[in-house]
């Protein structure tokens, strides 16, 4: 029996009781995605909505259009796939399901309440985030609980204010198709399936070479990831600098100094025949100059604004979207899942502008009727913006609010006017330049001052006019090799590349750092990552282009152009193709078992905190080396250096496994009392 | 006969890291690493007149030479196995 708020309850009671006494007609199941959309659903279609709970599950309750409503947060989702095919040594695995996730016992008595009130309603409305994910979440739930047998629709909105959550659920979606759940549902399987199997194989190899059994994974995404950052990381292993030398140049024309630059010299002959350019007179053999308009930026997509938060803030792209979720919760902006960079009149620019003037002055100076736009569109959702609603935010919240705040504004705002000047001198065969710039009017950069325009005077100068060369600077330098990726520069090259997707591609970085794959900032690949890579490289199993033409036969299923059984046919094909053109690599077992002696993924003792599980040795994205239980999460600090083993004695102090390094023996837990007594 | 001059079946371990070689003398990295050292001779040559063995010299001196291709070096300054360095696949 579920319990409603201290009350016995049952799903027939509240039919009998709550229903029709208010209203005879049956109630609206609502189905969202998350609390606090329920809530703000709730809200907006009746200010005096009640909330419930069953078991423990928030219900929010009330009437919209004289129609009793419930309205129930999911959590992410419900349903996840699985095999049967428990043996580890048999791939590929096609074979697999959608169950309720497993060992959640709030998904399983959620579950039990959502049952009992699809079989009362007789209308349901999937209101989850209204892109690939959302519908799967929000499909999942009503097939697997018998909903398509009632009348479903669809809720459309991209922010959670209450004017467009009213306006969205007085306009509902019918659907003939999900077209959305059919690409989400396919995109899963085809993930889970590749990943299980790819993983096996991975998995095999190294038991089979070194004896041991490690846990590998990679993914259809993650692998050509890792390949990408894998062949960066040779290109820079492998890099052999070039001399050169840098050549500049003090001019003097009409009384003013100013810098020129030569081409860059490659021999100590050419470094001597520019030396001797000083004092001698070159000839000016162009010049020309104009005022350059600099166009806004366009108005944020995600992907756009995750470089833009790690280039100002150093915020890391999954921090972002976490920041950006949590600010649409609130009603602050539009939903952020959304590769958009136009802006609809239809969500009132005036208004916004309006409410925002309370906070940026410079909302009331805009020139521009309609915002400055990018070329990428979305059909599910515009670009972010700010819904205008004002609430106090401090730390990265803020930020990344203002952030989109001054975004928007800015698309609005007159350009920035720039004075460009450039001038071409001949010296001795040298053809020398020199550019200028001088900011004349701020524009956009008045609301939004992130980009820096370089302001540099040169003079005017007519065709045929002499420059005095008055001095001569050369520099001994060296070409560089490639720079490492960092998770924002990585994520633009998946979306370059056209792998994963705006949703997802944060969270595959992700993986690749807790794999232990990869680490730092400026991203370096462990040695696991490297004979994974490796291993995948050689084989040609992953490849970008495999990846891709998957990507795009998945969007197809989402426009209607393709069926899910036709893609989902074809990667199985194509992936019992590949696992059978897989080659053993003894390369890849070799760095494994490298990768094993240095000690990473093996247990240094049990855990003495929780007393079940293992204290397991991980290296952290920044190369620190750290404990931590595979049960409760206990975590201690290590030596970045140095092979670890297990000293296979306790600490008599606090009862922590000794460690040993070298001939050293220590106590890995920072609150040991033994390290107290060294300190005192 | 230097160690590279032996006959390849006989070496699966490259002979300056001594990792496993799927073919050849060198690893995958250090083949690769060869290729780069030995394709970047020109441009010195150009810049500074320099002999092969002032080029290695110099490369190994700089921050910006990949670890891979300073291993190489290491090897041939003092294995005299200029050789190897035809092992680039």
């Amino acid at each position: 029996m579920l319990r409603a708020g201290g009350v016995a309850w049952s799903a027939h009671r509240l039919d009998a009781a709550e229903v029709a006494g208010s209203n005879p007609a049956r109630p609206t199941l609502i189905i969202a995605e998350k609390n606090d959309a329920a809530k703000r659903i709730a809200f907006a279609l009746d200010r005096s909505y009640k909330k419930l709970s069953f078991d423990g599950i928030p219900v929010y309750t009330g009437l919209w259009n004289s129609i009793k409503i419930y309205v129930i947060p999911a959590r992410g989702h419900l349903y996840t796939l699985k095999t049967d095919v428990g043996d580890l040594s048999l791939f590929p695995v096609l074979d697999v399901e959608w169950v309720p996730v497993a060992d959640d016992k709030y998904v399983t008595k959620l579950l039990d309440v959502i049952k009992k009130f699809i079989k009362e309603a007789s209308e349901i409305i999937i209101a989850c985030d209204y892109d690939i994910e959302g519908e799967t979440i929000g499909y999942n739930i009503v097939k697997y609980n018998g909903g398509f047998e009632k009348i479903v629709k669809r809720a459309k909105f991209s922010t959670l204010t209450v004017e467009e959550l009213k306006q969205s659920f007085n306009s509902l979606l019918t659907r003939e198709k999900w077209l959305m759940a059919d690409a989400g549902r396919t995109r899963h399987y085809i993930d889970f399936i590749w990943g299980i199997s790819l993983s096996r194989l991975l998995m095999n190899e190294v038991r089979q070479g070194t004896g041991k059994r490690l846990s590998l994974s990679i993914g259809r995404v993650q692998g050509p990831t890792l390949i990408e950052i894998y062949n960066r990381e040779s290109e820079i292993n492998s890099y052999v600098p070039k001399p050169y030398w840098k050549f500049k140049a003090i001019g003097e024309l009409r009384g003013q100094e100013f810098e020129l630059s030569g081409p860059s010299l490659k021999s100590v002959d050419e470094v001597e025949r520019a030396k001797k350019l000083k004092g001698k007179y070159g000839k000016v053999v162009f010049f020309d100059k104009d005022i350059e308009e600099i166009k806004p930026p366009y108005p944020f997509n995600l992907s756009d604004l995750q470089k833009e938060a790690y280039r100002l803030f150093g915020i890391q792209p999954w921090e972002s979207l976490s920041i950006l979720e949590k600010l649409y919760l609130r009603a602050l902006i539009s939903y952020p899942r959304t590769s958009s960079q136009k802006l609809p009149p239809t969500i009132n620019y005036r208004s916004i502008l309006s409410k925002l003037g309370q906070r940026y002055k410079e909302a009331g100076n805009v020139s521009r009727p309609h915002p400055v736009e990018g070329p990428i569109d979305d059909p599910a959702h515009p670009a972010i913006y700010p819904t205008g609603e004002l609430q106090p935010l401090t730390g990265s919240e803020y930020k990344l609010y203002d952030l989109v705040a001054r975004r928007f504004i800015s698309s609005f705002y007159r350009n920035v006017r720039v004075a460009k000047k450039y001038m071409k001198v001949k010296a001795d065969g040298f053809d020398l330049e020199a550019d200028g710039a001088a900011v004349i009017d701020k524009g956009w950069l008045e609301v939004y001052p992130f980009r820096e325009i370089r302001e540099k005077s040169i003079p005017d100068a007519a065709v045929g006019e002499e420059v005095l060369i008055k001095d001569v600077n050369v520099e001994l330098t060296f070409t560089k090799p490639p720079s490492r990726y960092t998770p924002s520069s990585l994520l633009e090259w998946m979306e370059t590349n056209e792998i994963g997707t705006k949703a997802t591609r944060a969270d595959i970085i992700k993986t690749l750092y807790k794999r232990g794959y990869i680490r730092g900032n400026r991203i370096e690949i462990t040695e696991l990552g490297f004979s994974v890579a490796r291993y995948f490289s050689f084989s040609q199993i992953i490849t970008l282009e495999m990846t891709r033409k998957l990507e795009k036969s998945l969007e197809n299923i989402e426009f209607g152009k393709t069926y899910p059984g036709e893609i989902l046919n074809e990667s199985a094909r194509f992936l019992i193709e590949e696992l059978k053109n897989a080659k053993y690599s003894e390369e890849m077992v070799e760095l494994t078992k490298k990768y094993l002696a240095a000690g990473t993924g093996q247990s240094l003792g049990k855990c003495p905190v929780c007393g079940k599980g293992d204290l397991v040795l991980h290296i952290s994205q920044a190369g620190k080396r750290y404990l931590k239980c595979n049960v409760c999460g206990a975590s201690a600090p290590l030596p970045r250096k140095g092979k670890l083993v297990s000293a296979k004695k306790s600490c008599s102090y606090c009862g922590w496994p000794l460690i040993k390094r070298g001939g050293w023996v220590f106590c890995p837990n920072p609150n040991c009392p033994s390290s107290k007594l060294k300190n005192a | 006969m230097s160690k590279s001059e032996l006959p390849k079946q006989q070496a699966k371990k490259c002979l300056v890291c001594g990792s496993y070689s799927e073919e050849g003398l060198l690893c995958f990295k250090h083949r690769t690493a060869a290729k780069s050292l030995t394709e970047g001779y020109k441009y010195w040559k150009e810049a500074f007149n320099i002999s092969f063995n002032e080029y290695l010299k110099e490369v190994r001196k700089r921050s910006e030479t990949g670890t891979w291709v300073k291993e190489i070096i290491d090897y041939v300054i003092t294995s005299n196995d200029f050789n190897i360095l035809l092992e680039t696949g």
